[in-house]
């Protein structure tokens, strides 16, 4: 640790104890225990991973393999590349394996919150090693059956067998041998070389969930079942933190069908995953419950957030965005003298509304409780929280919890509050442990989430005589995502301005970001890709704008404000966050982003001629430790109609392990991008949100979404390098590109999302 | 108020309000047709009501009285429909909740129009949503199940 | 461990007393390693998932936990049943955060080294000044 040594002796020699700046810091660490080695991905999160071939793979007698996952499944197809890293080390024929899904328990199975785009990126290699080690195994157990060394012993697609004796065996025979054996040591394991990959990195193993899934028999939250099954609805207050004052429950009762109406009490502020109270009913199905819920004729007090109004709302947040008192979170060189002069100064704010993820499944989880212990069935993405939230709850040990995560029907980060399992436990313990399963209908979806924020970016730049810019000023106001875990924090956390913001890496001289307060009236989650959101439209957005000024080719000018390849740093820029894994490893690298761009602007044939009111934008992005950038070709109609007959999108992920589902990805983030872009905003008046179900808060379909979409996979050769992520990081580049390609087709510069009925004029 | 799910003759004596849905999820078990949106506004909860494709969360159960239902889980015995084949061999689904419905939609659209163009597909499938952006890949699935795609 | 705004003070008293005894640009490299180093500490103590990063910075940088339903604190961030830190180790929003406006600050003083000594040590003063203050503002801490 000799810098270290360096950092404290040349403390010292100014007079200044190095352990007084460092707890300063609060990183007391440095002061305490230099030689403990820091810890990043997977090794930092609660409960880590596990690599025991013992918890993650079983053998049947019959040779079918059963790969148990830990991760949620949410269409990310994460059951599939997991199987698929176990089986090939495990050298399991395909057709042999299955999948099994983990119940909710972190110290077995490793972390299993499945957020971030992290699944591989994390469990990849502990997953590669638990197959290998499997494989291992069933050689030892075949070289002690026949009494030949185990390096004669080869292990091929199901089948063990031994070249000089002519022995041989399928894996089932030798599965019980083997799981008696010696689990053997991490460093004594040797994982396949790539090149003799059987399923990674190849486009054509298909879905291990195809079968359920095409047949109706795959099972989602909605559809867990019990015998004696109770179904419930919630009318819950329509704006957070307010509360039911009266309600006729006897009006309710009359509804054939409905058992009980029962009082769930508001959580005190700030209510992290709790529910939010309300009144349940609960009845023999769930079409009762409904007509039940209709008849409550509630009477609601609102509370504090009663006059939330969202237009009001983003007029205070480009107040806020014009103020300069926010927090300074970046700052290299002196921005703010540079943009003193008028010369080439061009400035913009863009608005990026509140968002519902709005999965096509809407929360909804059984419960059951019996002989002091609660059972659950649910869909989501963080299970071990749902354990122990619900044993909180109710009074239990974790351990007297389980919960059975079934297929999720899309998450995109709602799934990872637990509030609705909740419900369904407390519903339960008032029906005397009868099972109850909570029904969250569209309505309850879009009033209730855990919303995208809304955000006010306002940029400066100062241009030099080239057009390039040497100042940059960016100020971010947006309610924080902390403000459900504690009493408003009214800024960004290092984690929110992570995302694209501080770790901006453009080549510009002088750069200051800013962040002012912003308070939350409603609940704020992370919704894909999450600041990156309003962070990437924002800079892509304002990078063709400054080309514009300019007089240069956007894709030319994005390039040279990149700068040359070059591995940066994140923590030099200021992003102490970078997705939790260690910059040394994953730096910041502008040569990966300008590939992508490269690629998919080659691909889309950039520059080329276009008719009128058609044409192509351009935007990129880092995120999730990812590179991405997209074209989108738009066509703008007289009536100010936007359709999008091509998209060309372009990932450099790090190697690849199912690439037909980072294709899957990246084509579902620009038909989800689209939405953004052109129809989707969550409102609020008088507290409440305005849209109630997909007529008023409109995402794309079929005939409205992008048309055609190409997906270009950069890179990932070398199975060396680390992964990058694949859920999250394709959406925020979309909408920019698409609002970049509407400005080229249009003149116009939407600078409020959604563009909606903008260009009709 | 009889009806056959399946090809099985049932009977019901509920709220007669009840929308269809709810009757094949709670009273049957039947959970292959999802509930979306309540609104026939996503397509989630599409099943054939004689032939024809239909919102069950908003076909009251005097609507079906008479009827003949197939759900999802009735299209074919084994799952071996053109259409179920075509969405296997393109992998259409991500998270899956919607491909019943949209499956169910298209299959009616093939049985009505065998070899539909670009503008039939739409005007059908876009009754139904998916968040997490298949179409492209429905559309392809559509084309092979119609036999408009070489393999 | 000493007591965080005694600590706070200590570094601003010797910052603000000593440092005209060396150039600006020394102090500037010595806020550049400690800095390094605090920020890869930032990043290890933080999460790749976004629940946990969020749950563990937003109550770290109010120090404050969530409250249950029932009024009662819980112990634990929500996707963290382990111990959140090991006694002693400062919460990671709380430190991500000042590595953060430290940086800022440092990167501000370094426009000024080499033109207005000065200046840019009063601009390190004032980092640390404005630290002091942001923990004033908290009481109890």
């Amino acid at each position: 640790m000799a810098a270290l040594e360096n950092v404290s002796r040349r403390a010292v020699l100014l007079g200044l104890g190095a352990g007084a700046l460092v707890l300063s810091l609060g990183l007391p660490s440095l002061a305490q225990e230099p030689e403990e080695p820091l810890k990043f991905g997977a090794d930092a999160m609660p409960n880590g991973w596990r690599d025991d071939p013992r918890i993650f793979i079983s053998i049947d007698p019959d040779g079918t393999v059963t790969v148990t996952v830990h991760r949620s499944e949410m269409g990310q197809g994460v059951r599939t590349s997991i199987a698929m890293a176990i089986a090939d080390e495990l050298e399991a024929d395909w057709n042999r394996v299955r999948v099994a899904q983990a119940q909710a328990d972190e110290p077995t199975f490793g972390n299993q919150d499945t957020d971030g785009s992290r699944s591989l990126r994390h469990f990849f290699e502990p997953m590669r090693r638990a197959g290998a080690a499997a494989r291992l195994m069933l050689r030892e157990a075949a070289a002690d059956e026949w009494s030949v060394p185990v390096e004669e012993v080869v292990a091929e697609n199901h089948v063990l067998s031994h070249a000089a004796s002519g022995k041989q065996a399928g894996y089932g025979d030798m599965a019980a041998r083997a799981a008696e054996g010696e689990v053997p040591a991490r460093e004594t394991l040797v994982l396949k070389s790539p090149d003799r990959f059987r399923y990674i990195g190849r486009e054509d193993v298909g879905l291990i969930d195809n079968p359920g899934i095409v047949t109706g028999t795959a099972i989602y939250g909605m559809d867990a079942k019990a015998e004696g099954m109770l179904f419930a609805v919630v009318a819950r207050p329509p704006v957070v933190g307010g509360r039911a004052v009266s309600h006729d429950a006897e009006a309710a009762m009359k509804v054939p069908g409905v058992q009980r109406v029962v009082m769930i009490d508001p959580p005190p502020q700030p209510s992290e995953f709790q529910p939010l109270g309300g009144v349940a009913v609960i009845a023999t199905n769930t079409w009762a419950a409904m007509r039940g819920r209709d008849a409550l004729n509630i009477r609601w007090e609102d509370g504090p957030h009663g006059t939330y109004d969202s237009e009001a709302f983003k007029a205070e947040l480009e107040q806020a965005a014009r103020s300069t008192d926010g927090t300074v979170v970046r700052n290299q060189g002196d921005a703010l003298a540079a943009l003193q002069t008028a010369q080439r100064r061009v400035e913009a704010e863009y608005y990026i509304p509140h968002l519902a993820q709005a999965p096509m499944e809407a929360p909804a989880a059984l419960a059951m409780i019996r002989d002091g212990r609660c059972e659950v069935w649910a869909c989501v993405q963080a299970p071990q929280v749902t354990r122990v939230r619900i044993a909180e709850k109710l009074g239990l040990p974790p351990e007297a919890v389980t919960v059975n995560v079934t297929l999720l029907g899309g998450g995109f980060g709602r799934k990872s509050k637990p509030d609705f399992a909740i419900e369904a436990a407390l519903l339960s313990r008032e029906m005397d442990g009868a099972p109850v399963k909570v029904v969250w209908t569209r309505d309850d979806d879009l009033h209730h989430s855990f919303y995208h924020t809304v955000s006010v970016e306002r940029l400066e730049a100062r241009l030099d005589d080239s057009g390039r810019p040497v100042a940059w000023l960016h100020r971010t106001a947006a309610p924080t995502i902390g403000s459900i875990f504690a009493p408003d924090p009214m800024q960004k956390l290092p984690f929110e301005l992570g995302m694209g913001l501080t770790n901006m890496p453009l080549d510009i001289p002088n750069v200051r970001a800013e962040n002012p307060k912003a308070q939350a009236h409603t609940r704020i989650g992370w919704y894909r890709s999450v600041s990156n959101i309003p962070h990437a439209f924002a800079i892509q957005s304002f990078i063709a704008e400054l080309a514009h000024e300019a007089g240069r080719d956007h894709r030319d000018y994005l390039l040279d404000v990149i700068g040359p390849a070059r591995k940066i740093d994140p923590t030099e820029l200021g992003d102490v966050w970078n997705y939790g894994e260690d910059p040394a490893r994953y730096p910041v690298d502008t040569g990966r982003l300008r590939r992508v761009i490269e690629t998919v602007t080659e691909a889309a044939g950039w520059g080329r001629d276009m008719p009128a009111r058609r044409a192509l934008g351009l935007a990129a992005h880092y995120s999730f430790v990812s590179y991405v950038a997209v074209v989108a070709e738009v066509e703008v109609d007289e009536t100010g109609e936007v359709r999008i007959p091509v998209a060309h999108i372009a990932i450099d992920c790090g190697p690849h392990v199912n690439p037909d589902r980072i294709r899957s990805q990246m084509e579902g983030a620009v038909i989800m991008g689209s939405g953004q872009a052109l129809m989707s905003q969550i409102t609020f008046a008088q507290g409440r949100a305005q849209q109630n179900n997909f007529d008023s808060y409109p995402v794309p379909r079929m005939d409205t979404a992008p048309r055609e979409i190409h997906v270009h996979l950069v890179g990932g050769e070398d199975y060396g390098q680390p992964l990058g992520g694949v859920g999250e990081p394709g959406l925020p580049p979309v909408t920019p590109a698409i609002i970049n390609a509407i400005f080229a087709a249009t003149g116009q510069r939407i600078r409020r999302l959604p563009v909606g009925n903008q260009l009709s004029s | 108020m009889n009806l056959t799910v399946n090809g099985m003759a049932r009977s019901f004596d509920g709220d007669p309000e009840m929308p269809l849905l709810w009757y094949l999820r709670d009273e049957l078990g039947l959970t292959g047709a999802k509930f979306g949106c309540g609104a026939g506004l996503c397509g989630a909860c599409v099943v054939h009501i004689d032939g024809v494709a239909s919102f069950s969360c908003v076909t009251p159960m005097t609507v079906a009285d008479g009827s003949q239902v197939v759900t999802i889980e009735g299209l074919s015995p084994d799952g071996t429909h053109p259409v179920q084949a075509a969405w296997q061999e393109l992998n259409v689904a991500q998270c899956g909740y919607c491909q019943a419905g949209q499956i169910m939609q298209a299959a009616a659209l093939l049985a009505e129009t065998p070899a539909p163009t670009d503008e039939d597909i739409d005007s059908a499938m876009s009754q139904n949503i998916c968040r997490c952006g298949t179409y492209p890949r429905i559309r392809a699935a559509i084309k092979r199940a119609a036999g408009q795609e070489a393999r | 461990m000493i007591p965080f705004r005694f600590a706070l003070g200590a570094a601003f008293v010797a910052v603000s007393t000593t440092m005209a005894a060396a150039d600006c640009a020394e102090h500037l490299a010595l806020m550049d390693e400690v800095l390094d180093q605090a920020s890869r500490e930032s990043i290890a103590a933080s999460s790749g998932g976004q629940g946990v990063a969020g749950a563990r910075e937003a109550r770290a940088m109010t120090g404050t936990e969530a409250p249950g339903n029932d009024g009662t604190a819980t112990d634990t961030p929500p996707d963290e049943p382990q111990p959140t830190q090991a006694p002693g180790h400062a919460p990671v929003a709380e430190a991500g955060d000042r590595v953060q406006t430290l940086r800022a600050k440092v990167d501000e003083a370094r426009a000024l080294a080499g033109q207005d000594e000065a200046a840019c040590r009063e601009t390190l003063v004032t980092g640390l000044r404005e630290l002091l203050s942001g923990e004033e503002e908290q009481p109890g801490s």
